[in-house]
C-alpha cells in the first residue's frame, strides 16, 4: 500500500513541473504569433489605453521580464482581457463561465460513451458474425466515418424541421444553444446551469436546460462509441481463445458468467484506458459540436478568438485545456493502478 | 496420386520448354541484357517461370509419371525450387482471397472514384474554376434546376462543380499531411527504438506530451500562431501525425533490433545508418503501412472539420467549407449541407474500410 500511494505522490509530483513546462511553452507559442499583444487591441482603441496595456505587461521591456511579469500575473490570477470577444471582461471571469458549460456537455457522454461501447463490444462478441455483430460493426463504421458537424446539423435539420413540419408541432426539440431565447437565467451560483437551476428550485428551466443537451449529447455518443466497441471487441475476441474460458466453461459456468466475469474483466484494462483518456480529451473536443449546435461554450469561444486575435483569450484558453489534459492523465494514470493491480509501479 | 501427378507435370513441361527458351539469344534484346550480364541463374530463372504450367500432352507426362513410380530416388532437379514458387503463389493468392473481401473493394471503388474525380475535375465540372470562386450578387441558394443540377451556394455559385473541386484541397492535404506525419514519424521512431538511452527518453517524452493534446487544439494553435493558410493546415495535421507513427515504429523496430541479422551487419562493419534504414527499417515497416489508410481517412476528416468551424484557408473552394456556408441557410437550402457532408462522409468510409480490409489481410495477429 506504501508502494500505491509515494506511486501516486510521485505522479502528482512530477506534473508539477509539466505544468510549469506547458505555461512556458505556451508563452513562447504566442510569442510567434505576428505582432506583440497589444497590436491585438481593436483599432479604436485610444493611445493612452494602449501605452496603459504596454506598462502593465512590460512589452517594451527584454523578453526574460516579460516573461516574469507573465508568469507573475499568472499566479496572481491575473490573466490578462479579452479584446474582442467580449472586450473589457477579465479572461478568468470569461473562463469561469464557459468551463461549466463545456463540462456540462462533456460530462453526461464521458459516461454513456463506455457504457455503451462496451454493451455493444460485448454483443458484437456473443454474437459474433451474425446480424446483431454486422449491425454493431456498421454503425461502427459509420461512426467513425461520419463527420461530427455533418451527423449535427442533419439531427438539427431532422429535429428542428422535417419532425415539428410532420407533426405539426407537436414533437418540437430544440436544436441551438443551451436555453430557450428570453428564458432568464438562474442566479449564478456555480456556473453549472444545471446545477443553479436545482439550486434556485426552478423546475421549467431545468427542464429547458435539459433538453437542449439531448441532441448534443446523442451526437457526441455516437461519434465516439465505435473506437471503445471496436477496442472491447478484438480484446475480447482474443481473451475468448484463451485456455482459463475453456476451463471455466468445463467447470459448468453459465455464458453469461463467463462472458461478464472471466472474459470481461481481462478484456477490459485496454478498453478503459481508452475510455478516461478519450473522456478528458472530449472536455476539449467537443469544439466542433458546439459550433454546430450554436452553444457558447469553451470550444466555439477558442474558434472566435483565433478569428478575432484575442490575444489573451487565446493564452488563456490554450492553458485551461493543457492544465485539463495534464490533470486527466495523472488521474488515468493513478485510476489505471487501481483497475490493474498487476501494474508495477517504479 | 493426383499430387504426385501434379507436380510431375510441372517438371516435364520444363523438360520440354528450354530448347524453345534457348533459340533466340535472350542477350540480344536490349530489356534482358542486364539480366543476361548480371544474375547468374538467369536461364534457370526462366526454366522455372511459373508461366509454363500448362496442360501438355498426356503421352510424355504419363512416361515421367512411370520413372517417378518405378525408378528409385527419381527427381527432376530443379523441383525444390518449384515448389518453392508454388508455395509463394500460393501464398500470394491466399492474400488476395483475404484482400478481395466485399468491403474492401467497395472501399476501394469508392476512393478510385473520388480521386478520379478529383484528378480530371475540369474535364468534369459544368462550370470552370473561376466561375464557382467569383461572387455575384444574383442567384444565392437556388435550388436544383436545369441550370444547377445540385443547386447553388452563396454568391450562385454551382455546387456540383465545387462537390467536382472541393475534393483536391483534402486529398492535396491529406497526401502532404501523410507524407509529412509518415517520414518524420518514422525517422523520429527508428532512431528513437535504435539508440535508446537519453534520445529515446528524450523523443519519446516529446510524444507523450504531443499526444496527450487533444489534436484539433493542438491543431487549432498552430493555426491561430501561422495564420489560417491550407499550407499550414497540411503542416499541422502532418505535426500531429508524427508522434502516433513514431510510437508504432519505435515498438515495430524494438521487436527487430535484437534479432541476429542486425548482429551480423554489425559484426560486417555496416555503420549505424545503414542499420537503421537498409537492414531494420525493411523488416519493421508493415505495420506502419497498415495504418495510412487510416490516417488518411481522419486526416481528411479533420481537415473539413477545420474548415467547417472557419479557421481554414477562408473562401475555399473544400466540402468542409461549403458545409459551414450551408450551415448558415440550414432550414432554408439544406441541399448545401447534405452533398458536401456526404461526399466527406463517403470519402472518410472509404479510406476506413479499404484501412480494415489491409489491416484483416495483412496483420499476422488477426
Amino acid at each position: 500500500m506504501t508502494n500505491l500511494l509515494s506511486y501516486i505522490i510521485k505522479r502528482i509530483l512530477a506534473a508539477i513541473p509539466l505544468i510549469f513546462l506547458l505555461i512556458i511553452v505556451t508563452w513562447i507559442f504566442a510569442q510567434l504569433m505576428p505582432g506583440d499583444p497589444s497590436s491585438f487591441l481593436p483599432k479604436t482603441t485610444p493611445p493612452a489605453v494602449i501605452q496603459a496595456f504596454r506598462d502593465k505587461w512590460r512589452l517594451d521591456d527584454p523578453w526574460y521580464t516579460q516573461l516574469w511579469v507573465y508568469i507573475k500575473n499568472l499566479f496572481r490570477g491575473d490573466l490578462g482581457e479579452s479584446a474582442n470577444v467580449a472586450p473589457g471582461m477579465p479572461v478568468k471571469d470569461l473562463l469561469k463561465v464557459l468551463i461549466p458549460r463545456t463540462i456540462e456537455i462533456a460530462f453526461i457522454p464521458m459516461f454513456l460513451i463506455p457504457i455503451v461501447g462496451i454493451k455493444t463490444g460485448l454483443t458484437t462478441v456473443k454474437h459474433k458474425d451474425q446480424w446483431q455483430d454486422t449491425l454493431v460493426r456498421g454503425l461502427a463504421v459509420l461512426g467513425l466515418a461520419l463527420p461530427s458537424f455533418f451527423l449535427g446539423l442533419l439531427l438539427r435539420y431532422f429535429f428542428g424541421y422535417l419532425l415539428p413540419d410532420f407533426t405539426g408541432g407537436v414533437f418540437d426539440l430544440p436544436t441551438s444553444g443551451l436555453k430557450t431565447p428570453g428564458y432568464p437565467d438562474p442566479p449564478a451560483l456555480t456556473n453549472f446551469r444545471i446545477i443553479d437551476c436545482i439550486i434556485a428550485n426552478n423546475l421549467s428551466l431545468l427542464l429547458d436546460t435539459l433538453v437542449h443537451l439531448i441532441l448534443p449529447i446523442a451526437c457526441l455518443t455516437f461519434l465516439s462509441f465505435a473506437s471503445i466497441t471496436r477496442q472491447t471487441r478484438s480484446s475480447m475476441l482474443d481473451v475468448m481463445e484463451q485456455d482459463f474460458i475453456r476451463t471455466a466453461r468445463a467447470k459448468g459456468c453459465s455464458e453469461n458468467v463467463v462472458y461478464k466475469k472471466h472474459a470481461l474483466r481481462n478484456a477490459l484494462i485496454p478498453t478503459v484506458t481508452i475510455a478516461i483518456s478519450d473522456g478528458f480529451a472530449l472536455l476539449a473536443g467537443t469544439t466542433i459540436i458546439e459550433i454546430t449546435f450554436n452553444i457558447r461554450a469553451l470550444g466555439n469561444n477558442f474558434v472566435r478568438a483565433i478569428l478575432s486575435n484575442d490575444y489573451w483569450l487565446i493564452v488563456g484558453i490554450v492553458q485551461v485545456i493543457g492544465i485539463i489534459v495534464i490533470l486527466g492523465n495523472l488521474l488515468t494514470d493513478i485510476v489505471y493502478t487501481f483497475i490493474d493491480p498487476r501494474i508495477i509501479y517504479d | 496420386m493426383t499430387e504426385v501427378n501434379y507436380i510431375n507435370k510441372i517438371t516435364m513441361v520444363q523438360e520440354e520448354e528450354i530448347p524453345t527458351l534457348k533459340g533466340p539469344n535472350p542477350a540480344k534484346t536490349l530489356k534482358n541484357l542486364g539480366a543476361f550480364l548480371f544474375k547468374r541463374d538467369f536461364f534457370q530463372e526462366n526454366r522455372t517461370s511459373l508461366t509454363l504450367l500448362k496442360e501438355n500432352e498426356p503421352k510424355q507426362s504419363r512416361r515421367n509419371i512411370l520413372k517417378f513410380l518405378f525408378k528409385p530416388k527419381y527427381r527432376h532437379e530443379p523441383i525444390e525450387e518449384i515448389e518453392y514458387k508454388i508455395a509463394q503463389e500460393k501464398s500470394k493468392r491466399t492474400l488476395m482471397k483475404k484482400l478481395l473481401t466485399p468491403l474492401t473493394i467497395l472501399g476501394f471503388i469508392i476512393i478510385s472514384i473520388i480521386v478520379f474525380i478529383t484528378i480530371f475535375a475540369p474535364w468534369l465540372a459544368p462550370y470552370s474554376y473561376v466561375d464557382i470562386s467569383i461572387n455575384r450578387f444574383t442567384g444565392s441558394f437556388q435550388p436544383p434546376s436545369k441550370d444547377h443540377l445540385l443547386g447553388t451556394t452563396e454568391f450562385g455559385r454551382d455546387l456540383l462543380s465545387r462537390l467536382i473541386y472541393g475534393g483536391r484541397e483534402s486529398l492535396t492535404a491529406g497526401i502532404g499531411a501523410i507524407i509529412i506525419g509518415y517520414g518524420f514519424g518514422i525517422l523520429f521512431g527508428v532512431i528513437s527504438a535504435y539508440f535508446g538511452g537519453w534520445v529515446d527518453k528524450f523523443i519519446m517524452r516529446t510524444f507523450d506530451l504531443m499526444l496527450s493534446f487533444p489534436g484539433l487544439i493542438l491543431v487549432m494553435t498552430i493555426i491561430a500562431v501561422m495564420g489560417r493558410t491550407m499550407d499550414n493546415v497540411l503542416l499541422a495535421y502532418g505535426l500531429i501525425t508524427i508522434p502516433g507513427i513514431g510510437r508504432l515504429m519505435r515498438g515495430s523496430v524494438l521487436q527487430e533490433k535484437n534479432k541476429i541479422y542486425v548482429d551480423a551487419a554489425e559484426t560486417a562493419g555496416a555503420k549505424h545508418f545503414r542499420i537503421m534504414f537498409n537492414h531494420i527499417l525493411p523488416n519493421s515497416i508493415s505495420p506502419i503501412i497498415i495504418s495510412i489508410s487510416f490516417s488518411m481517412g481522419g486526416v481528411i476528416l479533420g481537415v473539413a472539420g477545420l474548415n467547417f468551424i472557419g479557421l481554414g484557408e477562408p473562401d475555399i473552394v473544400e466540402w468542409g467549407y461549403d458545409v459551414n456556408v450551408g450551415s448558415q441557410h440550414l432550414f432554408s437550402a439544406p441541399w448545401t449541407i447534405l452533398w458536401p457532408g456526404l461526399l466527406i462522409a463517403m470519402t472518410a468510409l472509404g479510406f476506413i474500410l479499404l484501412g480494415d480490409g489491409l489491416r484483416d489481410a495483412l496483420d499476422p495477429k488477426s
